[in-house]
C-alpha cells in the first residue's frame, strides 16, 4: 500500500461495524513517562500504556444503530473491544488491524444546535494494550 | 452453541445483514447485541414427528426363518 487517502476505515464497536457512521478516528497510542532525573542527568523511563480510541460518529438513534450500540456499553460499565483497519479490505501488512477492550466513561448521545449535523465524539480508554494484527 | 440472526442494519460480528451464524457468545455481549437490536436467536425448528417404530405399537416383524408346520 502506498500513500493513503483515509476512504473506507473499518470500524467496529462490541463487534458492530459502524464505519458508515465514523467520520474520524484516532488511535492514540501512549504509554506513562516517568521522570527518573538524577545528578548524572534527565532520564525519562516508559511505565505502563495508556492509549485510547477517538471516533466521531454521525449519531442514529434508528433501532440497531450508533446509540443503541454505544448507550449500553456506557450504562452496563462494560468493557468490549473495539478494532479499526485502513481499509475495509482483509487484513494484511499492508492493512493492519488495530484492535483493543476498552470501556466507555464518558457518553455524549446528543450535541448540537440548529441545522447542524448531529455528531457524537467518543473516546475509548483501552484496557491493557492496543493489539496490532497483520493476519486475517 | 447458539444461533443467530443479524437484524440490525450493521454488520455484526463479522456477518452481514440478514446473515444468520452459529456462535458460543458471552452472556454480556449476546444481551447487549440482542437489546441493542443487532441479533435475535434463532429459535430451532420443530422437528417432524417420526413414523411409528416397532416399540410403539407396529406389528412386530415376521420371522421368516421360521415355517409353520401343520400336523
Amino acid at each position: 500500500m502506498a500513500k493513503l487517502v483515509l476512504k473506507d476505515c473499518e470500524i467496529t464497536v462490541d463487534g458492530v461495524d459502524l464505519s458508515c457512521h465514523a467520520s474520524s478516528v484516532e488511535i492514540n497510542l501512549t504509554k506513562t513517562t516517568i521522570d527518573a532525573d538524577d545528578f548524572c542527568g534527565t532520564n525519562t523511563l516508559l511505565g505502563q500504556e495508556d492509549s485510547t480510541i477517538t471516533i466521531n460518529f454521525h449519531q442514529d438513534f434508528e433501532v440497531g444503530a450508533v446509540d443503541d450500540t454505544l448507550f449500553p456499553l456506557w450504562d452496563e460499565d462494560s468493557e468490549f473491544e473495539v478494532t479499526v483497519k485502513p481499509t475495509k479490505d482483509a487484513t494484511a501488512a499492508d492493512n493492519p488491524e488495530y484492535s483493543a477492550t476498552c470501556i466507555l466513561p464518558e457518553y455524549m448521545p446528543l450535541s448540537g444546535s440548529v441545522n447542524t449535523l448531529s455528531e457524537t465524539s467518543v473516546t475509548f480508554p483501552v484496557q491493557g494494550s492496543v493489539g496490532r494484527s497483520v493476519t486475517p | 452453541m447458539t444461533r443467530y440472526k443479524v437484524v440490525g442494519k450493521f454488520k455484526t460480528l463479522g456477518h452481514a445483514p440478514g446473515d444468520e451464524f452459529t456462535a458460543d457468545l458471552d452472556s454480556g455481549l449476546e444481551s447487549r447485541r440482542i437489546k441493542g437490536g443487532h441479533l435475535e436467536i434463532v429459535k430451532p425448528k420443530a422437528r417432524p414427528k417420526a413414523s411409528k417404530t416397532a416399540e410403539e405399537g407396529s406389528p412386530l416383524p415376521v420371522d421368516e426363518t421360521k415355517t409353520e408346520v401343520n400336523e
